[in-house]
């Protein structure tokens, strides 16, 4: 029984701590855009019925630009679609790649997104109205799909078909975590679209802008009324990616908190039942004591073998623990933990095995701890005489 | 080889105070086989507790081997017993997840010496006691005598200078009571091993050379 306890004790700790380890690491990695004095403005305009109002809509989008460049709080304002930085939407994109399907998120930004966002470009550059003369649509990766699609060489100039059109690689960036800091990187690239694009003018719904440093709440009151006036049936809500970002850790550790919560629980379960069957086992074996003491045992030896035996257990529990623990990586059972396949590098499995292990020796160390202190004081005498 | 002076000993509740042994002077030689009797409750198990070091006194002195045991510390007092002393009890006190072997390898467990050691000792304690052919047993396959055989068999396997038998044939019918009394008398005799018996039964007392009597604590003669 007990045995059993320190198993799922052992797998808990286990999924706690790749967790961590996995979240730290995701923290520390570059989300490779910047979100200070960053907003957004998030544009829904209905349905539309024909080229007209397509046309229409088009020329708000222009207008609502024109009138937050105007701003003097505003230093720069680009255009996104849904899946902007800090959203939980994804767009996925699936090409024919060397005869195999490779699936990527697809970014469909404009010309301005990456200085408003503050992106850096490893290779390359961004797209600019060079573009505007090619009929290939110019697209930048990541390093993870660069990686994918050209490996260690050159994939700047790098044309490449995928259904009716035509892509140009014009750049390359390092990392872009736009769904936020605990969100593992993914294979993706940028695609260039614009306001005034008649498809893309249904994409692009979403403005992201540079405000001045101190720029505060009022005046984003203000610029909701004024953009409000110009776009005067649509909803429009501003939000700043400092809140948004706020928002995404709180939800998050939230989650891990609620999980640490039922571990804890369940480590203090075992933690009681182990220190309830060490303080029986010691009553039930002070004869035994006794004798060891009579023989010549002194306390400290008492002591060790009570917490020795406990260890034992826990070494027995913990090895079969670490046997179902490596079936995760070995049959890739990422999603269980993580919710995402092929998320957890193998080392961090057995950094999180490493750190299940010293928690489940460090809690039967502690609660074997006073028992074997119990047994050590037992007089050789009284406990020969115990019946 | 132990001396005792002015040995006192009180058990203390909040409530009630008990004076187990009273103004105990006794001097215990080499080579000595004595048997302490007396009534129920006269203290002779407490003697020999503090005899052998699993109990405290509360006053007097105790000298083993001219050492005052007052201010050994709690190491100095286990491996005196481990040295020092064998025991004998009444209920064998045998482990019973243990095999007779390891039972006897007991007390050479808390000495640094190899495992190939302990069991040769262990099977030269048990070829004494008749008992080689049982070593792969547990307490529990064994007979009365037989487990007493093995507690003597562990009493004597560090080969100690002086075995303590807490009334060792109390639990045994008269054919193996005789036949422990023997391994007890052969010890003495052979091994000059110096040996403290506490007994209810006169016969076996009587094999002895010395009887020291208890009554309410004090010593009678």
């Amino acid at each position: 029984m007990l045995l059993t306890e320190i198993f799922f004790s052992f797998l808990v700790l286990f999924a706690v701590a790749t967790i961590a380890i996995s979240s730290a690491i995701r923290y520390m990695t570059p989300l490779g855009f910047s979100y200070e004095n960053t907003w957004i403005l998030r544009a829904s305009w209905g349905r539309l019925l024909d080229e007209a109002a397509d046309s229409k809509v088009s020329g708000t989008l222009v207008r609502l630009q024109q009138e937050m460049e105007a701003c003097n709080e505003i230093e720069s304002v680009g255009w996104a679609t849904f899946n902007h930085p800090y959203s939980t939407s994804t767009a996925r994109f699936t090409m024919d790649w060397q005869g195999q399907e490779l699936e990527s998120d697809l970014y469909d930004v404009d010309d301005n997104f990456a200085e408003v966002m503050g992106i850096p470009l490893v290779e390359g550059r961004w797209f600019s109205k060079e573009d505007d003369a090619s009929s290939i649509t110019p697209v930048i990766l990541n390093g993870m799909l660069k990686e994918q699609m050209f490996g260690d060489e050159s994939a700047l100039g790098a044309v490449y078909k995928s259904g009716k059109r035509e892509y140009k690689v014009v750049g390359v960036i390092d990392h872009y975590r736009y769904r936020g800091e605990f969100n593992q990187e993914r294979k993706g690239f940028f695609r260039r679209a614009g306001i005034t694009d008649s498809i893309a003018s249904r994409l692009l719904d979403v403005a992201v802008f540079k405000v001045r440093p101190g720029t505060d709440v009022q005046f984003e009151e203000d610029l909701t009324e004024r953009l409000a006036a110009i776009a005067r049936d649509w909803n429009l809500r501003i939000e700043t990616l400092e809140d948004m970002r706020s928002s995404h850790i709180k939800e998050y550790m939230l989650g891990i908190g609620v999980f640490g919560v039922v571990a804890g629980f369940l480590i203090f379960n075992v933690a009681l039942g182990l220190f309830g069957v060490l303080w029986y086992a010691i009553n039930r074996r002070r004869r035994e004591i006794g004798l060891r003491r009579a023989v010549g045992a002194n306390a400290g030896q008492v002591s060790i073998q009570i917490l020795g035996e406990a260890l034992v257990l826990a070494t027995l529990a913990v090895v079969a623990g670490i046997f179902v623990a490596v079936q995760f990586p070995i049959l890739n059972l990422d999603s269980i933990l993580t919710g995402t396949e092929n998320s957890v590098p193998g080392t961090i499995y057995i950094l999180g095995m490493a750190c299940g292990a010293i928690l489940i020796y460090l809690l039967v160390s502690i609660c074997a701890f006073y028992p074997s202190r119990l047994a050590a004081g037992l007089h050789p005498a009284q406990a020969l005489h115990d019946e | 080889m132990i001396r005792l002076t002015n040995i006192d000993k009180v058990y203390r509740t909040s409530t009630i105070e008990t004076l187990a042994l009273h103004d105990i002077n006794m001097d215990v030689k080499e080579g000595a086989f004595l048997a302490v009797m007396g009534p129920s409750g006269s203290g002779k198990s407490t003697l020999l507790n503090i005899m052998g070091l699993l109990d405290d006194p509360s006053d007097g002195d105790l000298q083993v081997d001219g050492q005052s045991i007052k201010n050994m510390d709690d190491k100095k007092l286990a491996r005196l017993r481990n040295r020092s002393f064998g025991f004998v009890f009444q209920s064998y006190h045998l482990i019973n997840d243990l095999t007779v072997l390891d039972n006897v390898e007991l007390p050479l467990i808390y000495r640094k010496i190899s495992s190939a050691e302990r069991r040769r000792k262990a099977l030269a304690a048990l070829e004494k006691v008749g008992l080689s052919a049982r070593t792969k047993h547990f307490p529990t396959q064994l007979s009365g005598g037989q487990c007493q055989r093995v507690a003597i068999a562990r009493a004597i396997v560090g080969e100690p200078d002086i075995i303590l038998a807490d009334e060792p044939t109390g639990n045994l019918d008269s054919a193996m009571s005789n036949e422990i009394i023997d391994i007890l008398i052969n010890l003495n005799k052979n091994e000059k091993t110096t040996i403290v018996m506490v007994t209810h039964n006169q016969e076996m007392a009587d094999k002895t050379e010395r009887i020291i009597r208890l009554h309410d604590g004090s010593q009678v003669a």
